[in-house]
């Protein structure tokens, strides 16, 4: 195949955008990938996207400083203690969202709320607990590695960056409409809780929903890339 | 000002008077502050909804 703007040089690369066959003099590239002179991004739109990108591709972490004080195991032994070891890797957001989790936990057991399921929840709360062990560890690791740590890299994306749902807000509502009619006596939430196992089939809806809609962006955009790579070699 | 930044101003003042009322309530009413706390959450929820719905996502200018 030759390239479509000069019929008689043979295409060394492919766009990405289009598809149009480009010789090296065409070839635009950009974002580590080829494309044409059309669709090439305008410099200074492609860096806040690769900016936007960067955290939603763990294959590619940013460098961050080399720290190498960070002590896994120390962070370890720490993250045993809820909310210390995020703290001792410098994540005082998380380190508080790891002890409510924990108290919570610890509250449902000691409640009435649990109805019969207080073993499960005494288990949950030692997986949380050496969750959030493990967790400080890799956090510890990686801050070693100078890797860049975010404030809630492993914790789950309560900001919703990758999606365009925004997932905090909705919980944050829901929660709260949930507290207010059991304060006010409307639903006790003894009766709301009774229906916990439908929290996991809409979870399981959800990620229906995300794999039939190609809503996996980052692991599908990392596989798109590969080949894409390829191309020009 | 673009209404991203109008939300960003807004969301003390807010917060504020609805503590500010919900106190008013506990005073005045049967409606006890121990009741109506939740509220607090359900506004800092709208706060956080509508400061992300006036700003266009970063999934919106796409990485492909």
């Amino acid at each position: 195949m030759n390239c479509a703007n000069h019929p008689d040089i043979p295409a060394a690369a492919f766009c990405r955008s289009c598809g149009k066959p480009l010789c090296e003099t065409c070839k635009r590239p950009a974002q580590g990938t080829i494309y044409c002179e059309e669709h090439v991004p305008a410099p200074s739109v492609s860096t806040p996207a690769a900016v936007a990108a960067a955290p939603a591709i763990p294959a590619h972490p940013a460098q961050g400083p080399v720290d190498l004080s960070a002590s896994p195991g120390l962070a370890f032994t720490l993250g045993l203690i809820p909310g210390v070891g995020a703290i001792y890797n410098g994540q005082y957001a998380k380190g508080l969202v790891h002890a409510i989790i924990f108290g919570l936990l610890v509250s449902i057991v000691s409640s009435d709320y649990a109805g019969g399921l207080e073993p499960l929840f005494g288990i949950l709360i030692a997986c949380w607990e050496f969750y959030m062990a493990m967790e400080a560890y890799h956090t510890a690791r990686k801050r070693r590695a100078g890797e860049q740590v975010d404030e809630f890299s492993s914790l789950f994306n309560l900001q919703g960056r990758g999606s365009r749902v925004p997932m905090g807000a909705v919980l944050l509502i829901l929660l709260g409409i949930l507290l207010l009619l059991n304060t006010t006596d409307i639903i006790p939430l003894q009766r709301v809780l009774r229906y916990w196992p439908v929290l996991l089939i809409v979870f399981g809806v959800y990620l229906l929903f995300l794999r039939l809609t190609g809503g996996g962006r980052t692991s599908s955009t990392a596989a798109e890339a590969n080949p894409e790579v390829r191309h020009d070699q | 000002m673009t209404s991203n930044e109008l939300v960003g101003a807004v969301r003390g003042p807010i917060i504020l008077i609805t503590v500010g009322t919900l106190f008013a309530l506990d005073h005045f009413t049967p409606w006890g502050f121990q009741q109506t706390w939740p509220v607090l959450l359900i506004v800092l929820g709208l706060l956080t909804l509508l400061g992300r719905m006036s700003r266009p996502g970063p999934s919106a200018g796409g990485v492909s």
